[in-house]
């Protein structure tokens, strides 16, 4: 089915929507939050979650790309339910290696960022700038926060050879980030 | 451990993470299994039906009905959608029994057409439209398909531009209110969770309510788009639709005559939706909500 038609069905009050985007784009969901979680049941939950909130936000609201808007619910969704795991002392995960790598370019993980926007806006630059594979690399490993050895073995890499170029990517967002005046 | 950062790269361009997504593997052990099948298949149905002229007894119909194992049942009849219910929990949401017998049909509306999505035929045929006999309304009609009687509800309307724009008093119309006096209660339910978190049963909150709301100005949904997300950006967009939606509500609708619906409001943001239709909170019905049902 297209995503105008399951859109459609979300609009209708269909609950078919539910059932049809778990048919499209449930795998992609749990792709999403099993890289964040690294549990089963867990990330199982959160795509449900997932889908109760996409039906409270459609309508009124009507994604451009129901792919990436339901990905990135799946994803806040799964670093809030990480949060609260992390805070229970349950799970392990990549949150606090992915932290510790991006402070290196980034700064202190402690602070915060100023200006959401801006950041966003530098982020958004920073990538197109990039060639395909390395931001394919850092995408993967930043925002669908899969572990490298799982990259790699999708690209047909090893997994040092993933960690070098996101250790480079990583450098050149550095120098971004400095030359734009970015604080975090 | 701050957060921050991952939280704002989680709003990145969509192009980007689309880019990256992880696709299907492709598994060539199943394409060469399916195309062997395939030549077998297409060999052994080749030879039976050259000796025996099956093949005008199969149309393609037969290979592509599996593929709809799910297919909704929808019917466009008036300029609006009605949905065919048959499971008994649909049923009880929207108040109706959870059996639909034949006594249950009213008046002939029209004679349907269609497979799972019905429209009217001009020349009878084994689908037929009702009215709901035991309620007078708008909102439910019953569908007889060959002996069997199924429910169809109300979902919302069709508009030629896309766009529907519906008075609420339109909307209580469709389910029999024509005056508070036909409102048996007004319940509030959180999302995500079983029962009501309150109820207003009494017929004074009753009656405020319904003359506030019925004085309500009806946004379609592009007025209601640029109401409340025009000027934003697409991230902005985002984080205003998930927040409205981690802050909706719902409002139960109880008729007199036992049917039920729903209108989701906003209370933080100051919107109420219903079927397609948007409803700006006046200071009123702030009022009341806080009064009644916050």
């Amino acid at each position: 089915m297209q995503d105008r038609e399951i859109i459609e069905l979300y609009f209708s009050r269909n609950e078919n929507a539910i059932s049809e985007t778990d048919r499209k784009y449930g795998r992609y969901c749990h792709f999403i939050a099993f890289g964040i979680l690294r549990m089963e049941e867990d990330s199982k939950e959160c795509v449900n979650d997932t889908y109760l909130r996409a039906w409270n936000c459609i309508p009124p609201h009507k994604p451009k790309k129901l792919q990436t808007f339901i990905g990135k619910i799946t994803r806040n969704l799964a670093l809030n339910r990480y949060q609260k795991l992390h805070a229970a002392k349950r799970g392990g995960c990549e949150i606090p290696i992915l932290l510790d790598e991006l402070s290196e370019c980034i700064g202190d993980n402690r602070s915060s960022i100023s200006d959401t926007a801006a950041f966003r806006d530098t982020i958004n630059r920073f990538l197109s700038s990039l060639d395909m594979k390395s931001r394919k690399l850092f995408i993967r490993r930043y925002w669908y926060m899969n572990i490298p050895s799982e990259i790699a073995k999708e690209y047909g890499m090893t997994a040092g050879n993933v960690s070098v170029i996101l250790h480079r990517t990583r450098q050149k967002l550095r120098e971004m980030l400095e030359s734009e005046g970015i604080t975090i | 451990m701050n957060m921050e950062i991952l939280y704002a790269l989680c709003d990145i361009d969509d192009s980007f993470i689309e880019e990256a997504a992880p696709h299907k593997k492709k598994k060539t052990w199943k394409i060469w299994a399916g195309i062997a099948a395939c030549l077998c298949i297409t060999t052994l149905l080749s030879a039976l039906f050259i000796h025996t002229g099956l093949y005008k007894n199969i149309s393609d119909k037969y290979f592509t009905d599996n593929h709809h194992l799910d297919a909704i049942q929808m019917i466009e009849y008036n300029d609006a959608y009605f949905e065919v219910i048959e499971s008994k929990a649909l049923l009880h949401k929207v108040g109706l029994p959870d059996t639909i017998t034949d006594d249950m049909a009213g008046e002939h509306i029209a004679y349907l057409k269609g497979q799972d999505y019905y429209t009217v035929s001009e020349s009878p045929t084994d689908i037929e439209l009702f009215t709901y006999s035991p309620i007078l309304c708008d909102a439910v009609k019953i569908i007889r398909k060959g002996d069997t009687y199924s429910a169809a509800v109300f979902c919302n309307y069709i508009s030629s531009d896309g766009d529907v724009r519906m008075d609420i008093s339109e909307l209580y119309r469709l389910y029999g209110i024509y005056d508070a006096s036909d409102i048996a209660s007004i319940s509030k339910a959180e999302t995500g969770r079983e029962g009501y978190s309150s109820r207003v049963i009494a017929p004074a909150a009753i009656r405020e309510f319904y003359d506030i709301t019925t004085s309500f100005e009806a946004y379609s949904n592009s007025e209601y788009q640029a109401a409340v997300f025009g000027g934003k950006s697409e991230e902005e967009q985002h984080e205003l639709s998930i927040n409205m939606a981690d802050k909706m509500c719902y409002l139960h609708i109880l008729t007199k005559q036992g049917l039920k619906f729903r209108i989701n409001i906003y209370p933080e943001h100051g919107w109420m939706y219903s079927a397609l239709t948007s409803y700006r909170m006046s200071d009123a019905m702030f009022d009341w909500y806080a009064k009644n049902i916050g």
